[in-house]
């Protein structure tokens, strides 16, 4: 869905290269309500930043696989039975868990990142 | 529709020359279900259908870069292997309300027909102090939690199959409804508590209730789904006996012995102490045949390697 938004410049007001590195914890962040299926999750990330970042459909399909293989959601499909069958992802405990985590870490590594960037030195 | 044939249409361009596996057939049916969901999505905006299914296949992207981004999965090295990743990738929700309603009416069934069994075994004695018609309200219970057991559990769509059309799990149900209920009244009928009108009707019952089942069964066409059936013909017979004709031959030997024993002692027993406790010989000969051929058919993976 890139294809039509303008590609990134370093005039952009964030970092798509950190951003990306924080695609598992996004998407697990999504499902921590309720279980989604792919474009649910690709919509709800678009739409909580007023469309100023879409993740990219490889990297969502590429981290629903890594997920997966974790245990951190659960796959399977839904029982719509007229239209396009939808595979629905569900978030585990051990998702929770490494969400948790991420979360705390990045709260962390913002907080030093901060005081750094704002650091003279003493000296 | 136009637009579910235009996605279907690039959907199959676009995969023509990648190699299927489970893993891209999987991903290919994901994308197809959500790409749906956003042509869905700009229509509701008001973009023209054509336009619409054109728009989001655009913003897919390359599809060959998507496939490179994920683990396509290697070809499977054994059956077992390519087995569990389909299991994985084909997995259905269980419907948790299915399971509580199953669990609630079999525990119902169970009583009802326990005591349809302990009437029959013992005779009306039993459950003489029942007030009357309460064996034609066990009896009707029993066989409307059967029919309701069975229309339910063929209307699920598991990993495996696809739902039963409505009409067909109906006749299921209604077969095993009659089924049960002719059982029921036999043995009503067999422990004295009904006439013997009534035990022809359940035999009647019983009766029509097979022969539904066979056209039933006779007619009945797949409800596999392609996965299961490609991985069926796929797989191979992996057990003992397939592998090692020799234990298959000393298998073979020890079932001769050990009825030859347990029919042995049924004779002798009948004879000393009578029928009342000789059929025990042949119950635990029986026991030993399964323990001796779940023992030789399973027990031995590791040793094998």
């Amino acid at each position: 869905m890139s294809n039509n938004t303008p590609a990134p410049a370093s005039s952009d007001a964030f970092s798509s290269d950190l951003l990306r590195g924080h695609t598992d914890t996004i998407v697990l962040g999504t499902l921590r309500d309720t279980e989604r299926y792919g474009f649910e999750i690709y919509k709800t990330i678009r739409d909580a930043t007023g469309g100023d970042y879409e993740i990219k459909e490889a990297t969502l399909y590429a981290t629903f696989r890594r997920l997966v293989k974790d245990g951190l959601v659960d796959a399977y499909w839904g029982d719509e039975t007229q239209g396009g069958r939808r595979k629905y992802y569900r978030i585990t405990d051990a998702g929770r868990a490494v969400y948790t985590r991420n979360v705390a870490d990045w709260n962390a590594t913002q907080r030093i990142i901060n005081t750094l960037l704002g650091t003279k030195g003493t000296n | 529709m136009a637009t579910t044939d235009n996605i279907d249409r690039y959907l199959d361009e676009a995969f023509a020359d990648i190699p299927r596996t489970p893993e891209t057939a999987d991903l290919k049916e994901e994308i197809r279900g959500n790409l749906q969901s956003r042509v869905s999505e700009l229509e509701a905006d008001g973009t023209k259908p054509e336009a619409a299914a054109a728009k989001a296949i655009t913003e897919l992207g390359d599809i060959h870069a998507l496939v490179d981004s994920i683990d396509v999965g290697e070809p499977a090295t054994r059956p077992g292997d390519t087995a569990a990743r389909l299991i994985a990738l084909n997995k259905v929700k269980t419907d948790p309300g299915y399971v509580v309603r199953t669990v609630i009416f079999s525990l119902v069934l169970a009583v009802m027909l326990a005591g349809v069994i302990v009437t029959a075994a013992f005779g009306s004695g039993t459950t003489g102090t029942l007030p009357n018609g309460t064996e034609w309200f066990a009896v009707g219970l029993s066989a409307l939690l059967v029919a309701i057991l069975v229309v339910d559990a063929l209307r699920q769509e598991t990993s495996q199959h696809f739902r039963m059309p409505l009409r067909r799990a109906l006749g299921y149900s209604g077969a095993a409804l009659l089924g049960v209920a002719g059982l029921d009244v036999i043995g009503l009928s067999i422990g004295g508590r009904e006439p013997e009108e009534a035990f022809a009707g359940g035999v009647t019952a019983a009766v029509l209730s097979l022969i539904a089942f066979i056209w039933l069964g006779v007619t009945q066409t797949n409800r596999r789904k392609p996965w299961v059936k490609e991985l069926n013909s796929t797989y191979e017979i992996e057990d003992r006996f397939s592998n090692d004709p020799a234990a298959a031959a000393r298998f073979g030997i020890y079932t001769v012995v050990i009825w030859i024993v347990g029919i042995g002692l049924f004779v002798l027993l009948s004879i000393v102490v009578g029928f009342t406790w000789s059929w025990l010989a042949l119950l635990g000969a029986l026991v030993v045949f399964f323990l001796v051929l779940a023992r030789m058919l399973f027990g031995f993976d590791q040793a094998k390697k």
